[in-house]
């Protein structure tokens, strides 16, 4: 087994480790960079989840992603200002979404679920913004009030604190997916990606594993959009646009499809560069789609699975 | 074709036309609980048609497949494994990015991921039976292709099959790989039954009790070994004469 086979369990606590004292480090303008890059990094992690261990390549997953962010708005509007509650509501809400949509989803393969997701994804996105009764269409939901993580904690009136409560809600929510992964359900779920023919000829249902898959992944987006509430305080159509689709899946597939760990470094790098590389320097400002592409290119002629992508057995 | 109760599998006028090809027509079959049938023919005489009908992964255009006394024409391929319909492929299936031995506690567990009895242990025992003792840990990508094709074997035993259809498995192996594979063939218990599509000749008259031979998608012989190397309907169907 290669060192990098026997680190590789080491690596996402490692991450966590290193990214906590970075809310005492960062200034308050890196600080709210970070925590929007946690918030696309567990949109990401949804996304390899699904295109790099389900099989099931994606363009949607700002679908429920905008759902959990209009579910978390609303809780806000109606006075629910416990992270949690808002959390747990909003993952509920991504689920149900991904339940309602999934025949539509696990039975196609490859492009065909590709141009499915971005239909629904641009779906969601318009239906937001016409359905004015309550999304406030294109005007987007304000949530001005802060969530207390827990009810009788302080609640996140810092960017250090929101920081933090990100952090740990996404250490916990990736945390979970990676030991699922790694318990037999996981391995189950390659083997229905590597052949399906041989999944059922060995009596795997395997639509139903999908399914199980894809729901998990919509949770995992919607609880992503409750992030955005809390760390943006607003929502509109836009948070769940193509060009967030298309950003998403250009973060996992920097970051190695099969691996989350690499589609959190994979938003990270692309956040960075959007936000704070194309932001902060003047020769490079308004260039990030050039800077983006160029990442792009250079990674699948250098990395073509990735930063932390697992080689094929051939490789 | 008398019906038996004891069969196991009964297959009744089996057809699958391809537009105006026939590739099997009017196909009937009965397989006892422990059977061991050949399944031999020329190139194109619908062997894998009629295996891959069987196992649910192509669906017949007439004809009616009853297995242990129920109708499973209409079954997809996962519910008729569910039964105890176990297979393995002309090109070896198997999942290329995990280990050898993870390859078969996966095709051993139960639906929705519940191990069978004896679990690791017996995955580790039917890598060793089918020769892959030293490879637990190798990606199955990795293995040759014979290894991948003795790997499909031990992942449709791990299934606990009541029927087991093995499409050419000596394909591709090198001779001392086929005289394991004749081994482990004849050492499999009569719990399961077994229908064999096979070019290598030698192997399907050493193992099997009866042998039914194709031609162009038609029924040609059914008989014991004997019977079938001296039947004149089988040396024109391999000498390219219809029979």
């Amino acid at each position: 087994m290669s060192a990098f086979r026997r680190l590789a369990p080491f690596g996402f606590p490692a991450l966590i480790v290193a990214l906590v004292p970075m809310a005492w480090v960062l200034d308050e303008y890196a600080t709210k960079t970070l925590t929007k890059i946690l918030v696309v990094g567990l949109l990401a992690v949804s996304v390899a989840l699904l295109t790099g261990v389900a099989g099931l390549p994606t363009l949607g997953q700002t679908a429920p992603y905008l759902v959990g962010a209009y579910t978390a708005a609303t809780l806000v509007r109606h006075d629910v200002h416990i992270g949690v509650v808002q959390l747990l509501a909003a993952a509920g809400a991504g689920a149900l979404f991904a339940l309602v949509t999934a025949p539509l989803v696990v039975y196609a393969r490859g492009v065909v679920v590709l141009m499915i997701t971005l239909a629904l994804g641009e779906l969601t996105s318009t239906v937001a913004g016409r359905w004015k009764a309550v999304t406030n269409g294109t005007d987007g939901m304000l949530a001005f009030t802060s969530p207390a993580p827990l009810p009788g904690l302080v609640t996140l009136d810092t960017d250090r604190a929101t920081y933090l409560y990100v952090l740990t809600v996404v250490a916990v929510l990736v945390g979970i997916v990676l030991l699922v992964l790694r318990s037999p359900a996981g391995a189950m779920l390659r083997a229905a990606r590597d052949g399906e023919t041989r999944m059922r000829a060995s009596g795997h249902p395997v639509a139903g594993y999908l399914t199980v898959a894809y729901v998990a992944a919509g949770a995992l987006a919607g609880a992503a959009g409750a992030l955005l509430v809390t760390v943006e305080r607003y929502v509109s159509p836009g948070a769940g646009g193509f060009d967030v689709a298309a950003l998403v899946l250009l973060a996992v597939v920097i970051g190695g499809a099969t691996s989350l760990v690499g589609a959190l470094l994979g938003a990270g790098l692309v956040v960075a560069t959007r936000d704070w590389l194309a932001g902060t320097d003047d020769r490079l400002a308004g260039h990030a789609p050039l800077i983006l592409g160029g990442l792009f290119v250079i990674c699948v002629y250098l990395l073509p699975r990735g930063l932390l992508g697992k080689r094929s057995a051939h490789e | 074709m008398s019906d038996l109760p004891s069969d196991l599998l009964q297959v009744d006028g089996l057809g699958r036309r391809y537009g105006d090809l026939a590739a099997l027509d009017g196909v009937h079959l009965r397989v006892a609980p422990g059977d061991r049938l050949g399944l031999i023919g020329p190139n194109g005489a619908g062997k894998s048609t009629l295996l891959n009908l069987i196992a649910g992964s192509l669906r017949p255009t007439a004809g009616r497949i009853r297995f242990d006394g129920r109708d499973v024409t209409r079954l997809g391929p996962a519910r008729r494994a569910r039964l105890g319909v176990g297979r393995t492929h002309q090109h070896p299936a198997v999942w290329s990015s995990l280990p050898a031995l993870d390859n078969v506690l996966v095709a051993g567990r139960r639906p929705w991921g519940r191990l069978r009895a004896g679990g690791r242990e017996r995955a580790r025992e039917l890598l060793a039976e089918v020769g892959l003792a030293g490879v637990e840990r190798t990606a199955a990508g990795a293995l040759s292709h014979g290894q991948r094709r003795q790997l499909e074997l031990a992942m449709a035993l791990a299934g606990e099959p009541r029927l087991l259809l093995l499409d050419e498995p000596a394909a591709g192996l090198a001779p001392p790989e086929v005289e394991l594979l004749a081994s482990l063939l004849a050492a499999l218990p009569r719990t399961v039954a077994i229908l064999l599509v096979e070019h290598h000749l030698d192997l399907v008259y050493g193992f099997a009790d009866r042998i039914t031979v194709l031609h162009s998608g038609r029924h040609v012989h059914t008989g014991t070994v004997p019977e079938t190397r001296s039947s004149p309907e089988v040396a024109a169907a391999y000498a390219g004469v219809a029979p």
